[in-house]
C-alpha cells in the first residue's frame, strides 16, 4: 500500500469545508429516500462534523465496509433493486456519506468531491425547474470553492475566514465559462437518446391517465396540481363547455372497472374511423404535452387534422407511435360541434355490453324510464334529471364501494366523483338500450393571459360519457354537469380537500388577495412555459430549426462538429484574452513610459542597467545629477505606483489619469 | 588571495555578507517555459464529464447538459488561471548562508512577483530539497530556502530546480524547469572539538610580550574592527554608550597559528580537511591570526571573515 505523505493529510478546517459543501449537495435528496435511510445519512454526517470538531480516529475499514453492505442490503429492501433511478439515487447518497467517514486524505476528498458531483447531476432526474436549476448552480459553486480549498488549504482562523475571496474566484470562473457552456449547449450536436434502455422506474414519476377507470383513480389523479398539458390557439379559444379532450375511451366493463377492451389492448384498429361532419368552424391548436409515460395524445373533440406519427382510433382517441417519455409539442385542428350519420362497425355491438351481473334496482330503475318514453333522448334527460333530482354529492373522497359499485353508487352513497357519475349513467343508458361509453380526458383549463395560453392540469381530469343518438351521432353526455355545474365553468380547488367533503371549485374573483395569488401564479407559469420551451425542450429537432435559422441548412454530424468547434475556439480566445490581458495593457504603459524616461537619461550617459530597480536607479541619478533629483524621484515614484501599487482600491479612472499624468512628465522631462 | 577571488567570481560562487551583484541573471518565466498538463485528478474529472454527458444523453435531460457544459467551461478556463498564475514570475539566487557538509544545505532563491496580482501555492521543488511552497505577493520578492540534504563538501549546484502550481482548482499543473546558474561552497564538515589549536611557541598565552608586558596586560583602545574577538570589546564604553570599541592588550605581538597538513599524521584527506576546518573555525572565534598550509597552497596568517572564507573555501575545494 502506497505510504501517505503527511502533505496529503487534509487539515479539520478542509475538512469541514468538504462537508459542508457535501451536505449542500446532498439536501434537496433527503425527503425522496425513505426515512430510515435519510435518517442514517444526516446520523452518518451528523458523526463526520462531530469527529471535525472533537478528532477522534475515523472508523476502520471493517466497520465501513459493515455499513455499506448493511446500507445496500436496505436499498434492496425498500427498492426490490439495485438498478433504477430511486434505487441508484439512494445508494449513490449512502456511499456519498460512507465516503466522508472515510474522508483522510487528500486523495479521498477528491472521489468525494467528484461523486459529489455526480449526485447533483441526479436532482435533474426528479425536476428541472428553475428554483432548481437555481439551487444546482449553487452547488457548482460550492463545490468549486471546495476543490479550490482542496488545493490551496485555508489556514486562517475559524472556518469563515477565507470563504470570501475564494467564492469571488468561484463566481468568477463561472462567468467566465458560461459563453464556453452556451456554445456548446447549442452547437453540441444532440444525440437522440437513449442510448441504451432505461431500467423501468425511470419514469416512475410520470402521472396521467390510465388505460383503465375504477372508482377513485381518477379523484386521485385529481389531486395533483401538475401540469398536464398547454394549449396555444389560433384565434379565440372555445368557451369552457366545448374544452373537452379527449383520452381514452372505455367499452368494456365488468361491473367496476371500464377498460378499452380486447380489440383495443391488441393494438389492431380494424374499425375505419367513421366519417363525421364539422359543425361551424374549426379550431387551430398547438398542444405542449407533459410526458405521461403512455401513448395518449389529447385533443379537442374532435380532431380533424392529426399531426404527423399519430393515429386516430375508431373512438376519435388520437394516439402516438410510442410512450410519451418527453415534453412534445404538436399541432393540430377540431371541430368543436360534429354530427356522425353511422356507427361504426361494431360499435353497437360493444356499446351495449354489460357486465355479468346488473343489479335488479339498476334494471327497475331503466325499466321505470323506458316504459313512460321510447325516445332515447328522454331517457338521458330522465337519468340526469335522476341525478339531478336525488341528494347526490360530488366529493375526491366518497365511501369505498365494494360489492356491485354501481348500485351501492346509485341508491346508497349517492356521494362520488366524475368517474363514479359517468360509469353508472353509461351503465344506465347500456341497459336502456342505448350504446354508451365512457370517454376519460381533461375538461376546461385554465387561460394565462401573460402567456396568451391555456394550462391544463391533472386536477382537470374528467370522465364523461358518451351516448349513440340516431340522428345526431355519439353524443357527449357529461353527467357530473348535472350535479356540479360550476365544474364545467370553473376547475377543482385543489387547495381545499377534504376527506368527504364536497369538492370545491375555483373561484372566480374574491378579494384582492385571490387576483394577486392568481396572477403570481401565472406569471410563475409563463415563465416556466418559457423555461420548457426553449431550454428545456432543447432538443435534435429544435437544434436544427435553430440552424437552419442562422443559414446552417442540412447539418451532418461532421458539419456539426466542425462548426462546434469553431465555435469553442472563439469563444476560449475571447475568454483567454480577457482573463491573460487583464491589467497588462495598463503595466505595459506605464513601463513603456519608464522606459522613454529611462532612454532619455541613457542618451547622457546615465542609462539604467537592465537589472538595475527603479528606486536604486532613482537614487543613483540623484547623487550624480541633484538637480535633477525632483522630478527624478516624481516619476519614479509614480511609475511605482502605477506597476507594483497593490491593495489600495484604484479605480480605473484614477489609474488612467495617473497614467496620463506619467506620459506627460516623462515627456516634458529633460535630462 | 587575490588569484583565488578571481577564480571564485569566475565560478559564480555564492558569497557569504556579500549583497546580490546582479552578476547572474534572474530567469523569468514566460510562456515558452510553461509547461501544462492535467493532474490525475483532472483526468478523472474528464472522465466524470464524460459520465454526466452519457446520463444527460440518455435521458434526454437539458439541465444535465448545462451542468455538465458548466463544469466544463470551469475546468477549462481554469487551464488559463493556472497559466497565468505561474507566468511572470522571476526567480533569482538569492543569499545562502553558510553550508558544511555534515548539515543539509540551505541553498537561498528570490522569487520575484512584478506584477499586481499576487500568487497563491507556487511550490519550489529541487532534486534532494524538500518542496517549498509559496504565495508571492503581488509585486514583492519572496525568498525561499530549500533544504538540500546529503550534500558533499566542494561545489554545490541546485540543479534544474522546478517551480509548479496547481491553482486554482488542482485539475491542472503548470511547471516550469529553471536552471539559477548559481553555485555554492560547501565546506567540510568540521571535526569535533577533541583537539586543541596548533598553538606555537613563540607567543604563549602565558608569557611576555614583545613591549614588555603580558598579553593580559591592557594597552590601549581602537575602534572596532569586525573580526575581533567579542572578549576584547570595551563593554563598559558601550554601556556609555560611546562606540565599540577593542581593548589592545600588551605586546603587538599577537599569536599567530599555523594550521598545517602536515601535521596531522595518520589521518586521512577528509579526516585532515575536517580538523583544519575545525581549527580555522576555533581560531577564528578566538580572534587569532592564523595561517593555512596545504599541499597545493598556502594562506598567510591573517584575520577577519574574509580571511576566513578564503580559508575555508580553499578547503571545501582542496583536490576538486
Amino acid at each position: 500500500m502506497k505510504k501517505r505523505r503527511p502533505a496529503d493529510f487534509v487539515g479539520p478546517q478542509t475538512v469541514a469545508w468538504v462537508v459542508a459543501g457535501l451536505a449542500l449537495v446532498v439536501l434537496p435528496h433527503l425527503p425522496r429516500l425513505p426515512a430510515w435511510m435519510a435518517i442514517l445519512v444526516l446520523m452518518i454526517w451528523a458523526w463526520r462534523l462531530a469527529l471535525v470538531i472533537k478528532p477522534v480516529a475515523l472508523p476502520s475499514k471493517w466497520v465501513l465496509a459493515l455499513l455499506a453492505l448493511g446500507a445496500s442490503a436496505g436499498v434492496v429492501a425498500s427498492y426490490g433493486t439495485l438498478l433504477g433511478r430511486d434505487a441508484g439515487v439512494a445508494l449513490l447518497n449512502l456511499m456519498l456519506a460512507l465516503k466522508l467517514l472515510e474522508l483522510r486524505d487528500l486523495r479521498d476528498a477528491y472521489s468525494a468531491v467528484l461523486l459529489g458531483f455526480f449526485v447533483a447531476i441526479t436532482h435533474f432526474l426528479y425536476s428541472q425547474s428553475i428554483p432548481m436549476a437555481i439551487y444546482i448552480l449553487f452547488v457548482l459553486l460550492a463545490l468549486t470553492v471546495v476543490l479550490m480549498a482542496l488545493e490551496n488549504p485555508p489556514a486562517g482562523k475559524g472556518a469563515l475566514a477565507e470563504l470570501r475571496p475564494r467564492w469571488a474566484l468561484a463566481a468568477r470562473l463561472l462567468a467566465q465559462a458560461t459563453p464556453l457552456a452556451l456554445v456548446l449547449f447549442v452547437l453540441f450536436p444532440r444525440v437522440p437518446g437513449p442510448l441504451w434502455s432505461l431500467p423501468v422506474d425511470a419514469y416512475q414519476g410520470l402521472t396521467g391517465l390510465d388505460d383503465q377507470m375504477s372508482p377513485g383513480r381518477i379523484s386521485q389523479l385529481s389531486r395533483s396540481d401538475a401540469v398536464a398539458f398547454r394549449v396555444q390557439f389560433d384565434g379565440e379559444p372555445p368557451g369552457a363547455e366545448l374544452r373537452y379532450w379527449r383520452g381514452p375511451v372505455f367499452w368494456y366493463t365488468d361491473g367496476a372497472t371500464w377498460s378499452r377492451g380486447l380489440r383495443a389492448r391488441t393494438g389492431r384498429r380494424s374499425d375505419k374511423v367513421p366519417d363525421y361532419r364539422g359543425l361551424g368552424e374549426a379550431v387551430n391548436y398547438t398542444v405542449t404535452l407533459e410526458p405521461h409515460n403512455r401513448r395518449w395524445l389529447f385533443a379537442l373533440d374532435l380532431p380533424v387534422a392529426i399531426p404527423e406519427g399519430a393515429e386516430l382510433t375508431g373512438d376519435f382517441q388520437l394516439l402516438a407511435s410510442a410512450k410519451i417519455r418527453q415534453r412534445i409539442r404538436y399541432t393540430l385542428s377540431s371541430h368543436p360541434r360534429y354530427r356522425m350519420d353511422r356507427l361504426g362497425s361494431g360499435e353497437g355491438h360493444r356499446g351495449l355490453q354489460l357486465p355479468r351481473r346488473v343489479s335488479p334496482r339498476v334494471e327497475s330503475l331503466v325499466v321505470d324510464w323506458k316504459g313512460s318514453a321510447l325516445k332515447p333522448e328522454t331517457i338521458v334527460a330522465k337519468a340526469l334529471a335522476y341525478f339531478r333530482e336525488e341528494p347526490f354529492v360530488y366529493t375526491l373522497s366518497p365511501p369505498l364501494l365494494e360489492a356491485d359499485p354501481v348500485d351501492e353508487f346509485l341508491f346508497e352513497t349517492r356521494r362520488g366523483f366524475c368517474e363514479h357519475y359517468s360509469a353508472a349513467f353509461t351503465l344506465l343508458m347500456r341497459v336502456a338500450g342505448i350504446p354508451a361509453r365512457v370517454v376519460t380526458g381533461y375538461q376546461g383549463g385554465e387561460l394565462n393571459p401573460l402567456g396568451d395560453y391555456l394550462i391544463v392540469r391533472q386536477s382537470d381530469a374528467h370522465a364523461w360519457s358518451e351516448v349513440w343518438l340516431k340522428d345526431r351521432g355519439w353524443v357527449r353526455v357529461d353527467p357530473t354537469a348535472a350535479v356540479a355545474p360550476e365544474r364545467v365553468e370553473r376547475g377543482i380547488d385543489t387547495t381545499v380537500l377534504g376527506e368527504g367533503r364536497p369538492v370545491r371549485f375555483q373561484l372566480a374573483s374574491g378579494g384582492w388577495l385571490s387576483p394577486l395569488l392568481k396572477g403570481w401564479s401565472q406569471s410563475c407559469d409563463a415563465v416556466d412555459n418559457l423555461w420548457n420551451q426553449w431550454v428545456l425542450s432543447y432538443g435534435p429537432k429544435r437544434q436544427m430549426q435553430l440552424l437552419t435559422r442562422f443559414g446552417f441548412e442540412k447539418m451532418d454530424w461532421w458539419g456539426l462538429g466542425v462548426l462546434l468547434s469553431a465555435g469553442m475556439t472563439l469563444t476560449l480566445l475571447i475568454v483567454a484574452g480577457l482573463v491573460l490581458g487583464k491589467g497588462a495593457r495598463e503595466r505595459d504603459a506605464a513601463k513603456a513610459a519608464y522606459e522613454r524616461f529611462c532612454q532619455k537619461l541613457g542618451t547622457k550617459g546615465l542609462g539604467r542597467d537592465p537589472t538595475e530597480g527603479p528606486l536604486d536607479y532613482s537614487g543613483r541619478i540623484c547623487a550624480k545629477r541633484p538637480d535633477l533629483a525632483a522630478s527624478v524621484r516624481c516619476i519614479t515614484a509614480m511609475y511605482i505606483t502605477l506597476r507594483y501599487g497593490r491593495g489600495e482600491a484604484r479605480s480605473a479612472l484614477g489609474a488612467k489619469a495617473e497614467l496620463g499624468r506619467l506620459s506627460r512628465l516623462v515627456r516634458a522631462f529633460r535630462p | 588571495m587575490g588569484r583565488l577571488k578571481g577564480v571564485a567570481r569566475r565560478l559564480g560562487l555564492a558569497r557569504i555578507g556579500r549583497p546580490q551583484s546582479g552578476g547572474d541573471g534572474a530567469v523569468r518565466l514566460v510562456g515558452r517555459r510553461i509547461y501544462i498538463l492535467p493532474t490525475r485528478f483532472g483526468l478523472a474529472f474528464a472522465l466524470l464529464l464524460l459520465v454526466m454527458l452519457i446520463g444527460s444523453i440518455n435521458y434526454s435531460n437539458s439541465m444535465g447538459f448545462v451542468l455538465t457544459f458548466l463544469s466544463g467551461g470551469v475546468a477549462i478556463v481554469s487551464i488559463l488561471h493556472t497559466y497565468q498564475n505561474l507566468c511572470g514570475l522571476s526567480l533569482l539566487p538569492g543569499r545562502s548562508q553558510e553550508a558544511f557538509a555534515d548539515r543539509p544545505v540551505a541553498f537561498a532563491l528570490i522569487l520575484r512577483n512584478e506584477e499586481t496580482t499576487g500568487r497563491t501555492g507556487i511550490v519550489v521543488q529541487g532534486d534532494g530539497a524538500k518542496p517549498v511552497r509559496i504565495d508571492p505577493a503581488g509585486g514583492a520578492s519572496t525568498e525561499v530556502n530549500l533544504s538540500f540534504t546529503g550534500g558533499d563538501r566542494g561545489l554545490f549546484s541546485p540543479g534544474v530546480l522546478t517551480l509548479s502550481t496547481g491553482f486554482p482548482l488542482g485539475l491542472f499543473r503548470a511547471w516550469s524547469r529553471v536552471d539559477v546558474e548559481r553555485r555554492c561552497v560547501v565546506y567540510p564538515a568540521p571535526a569535533p572539538r577533541k583537539r586543541a589549536l596548533p598553538r606555537t611557541s613563540s607567543g604563549s598565552e602565558h608569557g611576555l610580550g614583545a613591549g614588555g608586558r603580558g598579553v593580559d596586560d591592557f594597552t590601549g583602545l581602537r575602534p572596532y574592527q569586525p573580526g575581533d574577538s567579542p572578549r576584547h570589546i570595551h563593554w563598559k564604553a558601550v554601556a556609555r554608550e560611546q562606540t565599540l570599541l577593542t581593548k589592545v592588550f600588551g605586546g603587538e605581538h599577537q599569536e599567530v597559528l599555523h594550521l598545517d597538513w602536515n601535521a596531522l599524521p595518520g589521518l586521512n584527506r577528509e579526516q585532515r580537511l575536517s580538523q583544519l576546518c575545525r581549527w580555522v573555525l576555533d581560531a577564528n572565534e578566538e580572534g587569532l591570526d592564523f595561517g593555512l598550509r596545504l599541499p597545493d597552497r598556502e594562506i598567510a596568517p591573517a584575520r577577519g571573515e574574509e580571511h576566513r572564507y578564503q580559508c575555508l573555501t580553499a578547503l571545501a575545494l582542496f583536490g576538486r
